[in-house]
Parts: structure tokens; sequence; C-alpha cells
């Protein structure tokens, strides 16, 4: 168990640097960069927690989850460094891609043609349908917050109760 | 201000159609550039209406007495990239406008100097974004000489990139050289037999050239109902997909590794 921690830790320690490396190919302002760490590394530890065994999340729900989260933390953070929050939010999933699905799609397609199976063809579209919905968690997972809040400014968040009086 | 109108907001609208120019180059989706423009507008006494494309805009501003005093559209020849340090600075620039009060020169020169921000130095980028590939295969599974050899693809495929983009060449025949570049030099340490099994590399290398802005900012510009900009971005993003698959797969026929 503990060196599973130990795994989660490393592997999020590592998220958090593709974000940081991406935030510098994306020319990101310097006083950003170190919220971009944080934001990845956060992500990465979220998606690897739901992944492992014990908690025994799919893929899909560890992509969104970690999407997600930054997607609502980018908010508070992007109010604290001044920038906007889709500069604290892309870098920061960039590590949640699939690369490696999207590879074996790659694989499998030019597999398909030697191999006229049924089997590598199933195969191939299954990593193509997981390739695209992770996809689509991520960019929705970013947005959320902005079709949950529905506003078109982080400096416009407020918190409203129902039923109230008009003034 | 008032006895010379038209000469204010023509400067007034040159601009904001600069920023407007500024902020489609460096990434930023319509609903963005259409509340940044605006509100920089109704900072000086404006109303600004808004036709925006992913590679050109138009501005008309008006005041409320008056008939439109200003129209101008202005295009750019290359297709939209990334750089967050002219988006934050113009987003600032529009809130400092709005709440400061701030002259039409000073933000003028404030825009200028925003277009005008260094980028990091290129050594820097090349390093940071290898350190990024070496990440990403970390985190797929890679062992340790992997890493090693998808930080070298990457710095390969990204120095390749940067050339290119100097000279111009096609936005998405750059992603495909790059992306062969890249593969090509994990495909050499797989021929000469340092290692079996490089599926984790293969798959890593390439994946410095992802669309990533292109393909967030799609999803929110189809949400927020800039349809047509957003199917535009998605098909920039998925040809750029595109191109990244075509070169890893040149490379991996080429090479058999099947």
């Amino acid at each position: 168990m503990m060196a599973d921690w130990i795994d989660i830790l490393f592997k999020a320690f590592w998220c958090g640097c593709a974000a940081f490396g991406f935030a510098i190919l994306f020319n990101t302002p310097a006083r950003a960069l170190f919220a971009i760490y944080l934001c990845g590394f956060l992500a990465g530890f979220l998606k690897f927690i739901i992944l492992d065994p014990a908690v025994g999340g799919g893929i899909i729900l560890a992509s969104a989850v970690g999407a997600a989260v930054v997607g609502f933390a980018s908010i508070p953070v992007s109010h604290w460094r001044h920038v906007p929050p889709i500069v604290i939010s892309i870098p920061a999933v960039i590590p949640l891609i699939p690369g490696s699905f999207a590879y074996r799609t790659i694989l499998g397609l030019i597999n398909f043609i030697y191999e006229t199976e049924v089997e590598v063809l199933t195969r191939t579209v299954h990593n193509g349908v997981m390739t695209l919905f992770i996809i689509l968690v991520l960019s929705l997972g970013v947005t959320l917050p902005m079709l949950l809040f529905r506003i078109e400014s982080v400096k416009k968040v407020r918190f409203t109760l129902p039923f109230r009086r008009k003034t | 201000m008032i006895n010379n109108p038209p000469e204010e907001s023509a400067r007034l609208g040159n601009m904001l159609l600069q920023a407007g120019v500024a902020l489609i180059k460096s990434g930023a989706g319509s609903n963005r550039v259409i509340t940044n423009i605006s509100r920089l507008a109704s900072a000086y006494g404006y109303e600004a209406n808004i036709d925006l494309g992913t590679r050109n805009i138009s501005i008309s501003l008006r005041q409320e007495t008056q008939e439109i005093i200003f129209t101008g559209t202005q295009s750019i020849a290359t297709l939209p990239g990334a750089n967050f340090k002219v988006l934050s600075a113009i987003s600032q620039l529009s809130w400092d406008a709005a709440e400061k009060k701030i002259s039409l020169e000073e933000s003028a020169t404030e825009i200028n100097k925003a277009i005008d921000l260094p980028p990091y130095p290129r050594p820097v980028i090349l390093i940071v974004t290898g350190i990024a590939g070496t990440a990403f295969c970390y985190t797929f599974g890679g062992n340790s000489f992997e890493m090693g050899i998808t930080f070298l693809a990457t710095l390969a495929g990204l120095f390749l990139k940067q050339e290119l983009v100097i000279k111009k060449f096609n936005p998405f025949m750059i992603t495909y050289g790059s992306a062969v570049l890249a593969a090509v030099v994990i495909g050499i340490f797989w021929k000469i037999g340092v290692a079996t099994k490089l599926e984790h590399a293969f798959a890593t290398c390439i994946l410095f050239l992802i669309p990533g802005v292109l393909l967030i900012n799609s999803i929110i510009d189809l949400m927020d109902g800039y349809i047509i900009n957003g199917i535009d971005r998605g098909v920039n993003a998925l040809m750029h997909a595109f191109a990244i698959a075509a070169g890893l797969a040149t490379v991996l026929y080429i090479f058999g590794v099947i």
C-alpha cells in the first residue's frame, strides 16, 4: 500500500513537470508557472488515485474528475495570479491527454492493412473511442465552471440564494 | 474630447483592432476576445459591436448619442498559435482601463508593449519541453531508457518545428514533419537494437505537438454558441491530430515496428 502511494506521488510529480513544460511552450507569464505546476500535480494525483485498483474508477472517470477539478481550481488561482483562467487550465490538463490510446489506435489501423480479423477491428475501434471520449471529457471538464456559473469573467462570480427578494 | 470626437474614435478603433488581432493570434476563445474588446471600448465611453472569425475581426464603434462613428476590419495571414503572455497582458489592461481610468495613449503604449513581450529563450523552451516529453513517458509507464530517448526525440522534433515556423511552412506540414523526425529518432534506437520494446517512447515522443489550445477553445466556443468558430477550431485541431498520426504511421510503416 505504501509503495502505491509513492508511485502515485511520483506520477503526479511528473504530471506537474509536463504541465510546466507546456506552460513554457505556450509562453505563459512567469508569475503563473508555479500555480500551473501545482494544478498539473493535482490533476495527475487525482487521476492516478481514481485509477488505483483499490478505488477502481475507469480511465474516463479519472480524466473527467482531474479535468473538472483543474477547471474549478483555475478560478481562484487565476484570481490569485492575475491571469485569465484558461491560461492555468489548458497546460494543467495536457498531462491527462490519452497518448497511448491514440498510439494504439494508429497501430491498430496500420495492422488492419495486413490482418482483416474482427478482433483487430474491435480493438482498434475501442481504442479510438476511448481516445475520443477522454479528449471530450477533458475539454468539458475544463469548461464546466464557466458553464455552471454562467459567468463572463472570474471577477463577477456571485453566489445568491433562491427566492431572494428583488431589490 | 467632445470637441474632436472623430479623431479620438479612430484612434480607439485602431487600438481595439490591434488588441483584437493580438488576442486572436495568442489563442483566446471567441467569447474572451469579444468581452475584452467590449470592456476596453466601454471604458472610454463607446459601445463596440464585433464580428469575429478565427482569422479576422471587424469592429464598429458608436456612442449613445451618435450614429456609427468608426468601422474597421483586420485580418491575419497565419493560423492562430498560443501566446499566453499577450493574452494575460491584454486581459489585465482591459480591467485596468475599466477600473483605473487610464488614458488612451497609455493604453495604446501598453498594448504595443504587450505585443512585443519577449518569449522565453529558445534553449529553455527546448529543454523544458523535452522534460515534459520525459514526464509523459513516465506517466504512461515507460522505463528510464525510454524516458531518455523520448527527451532526445522531443528535442529534435521541437527544434525542427521552430526552424520550419521561422521559414513559414504550412502549419500542417510542420506538424507532420516534426512528428516524422521525432518518431525517426526513436525508430533509430529501435533499429540498432538497444531495446526491443519501445512502445511508450513511440507513443509519447510526438505528444509535444498536440493542439491542446485549439481542442479546448473549440469546445469552449461551441458551448458559448460561436458554432462556426468552434467548428473551425475543431477541424483545425483534427487536421493537426491527423498530421501527427500520419507522421507516426509513416515511420512505423517504414521501420516495420509492427
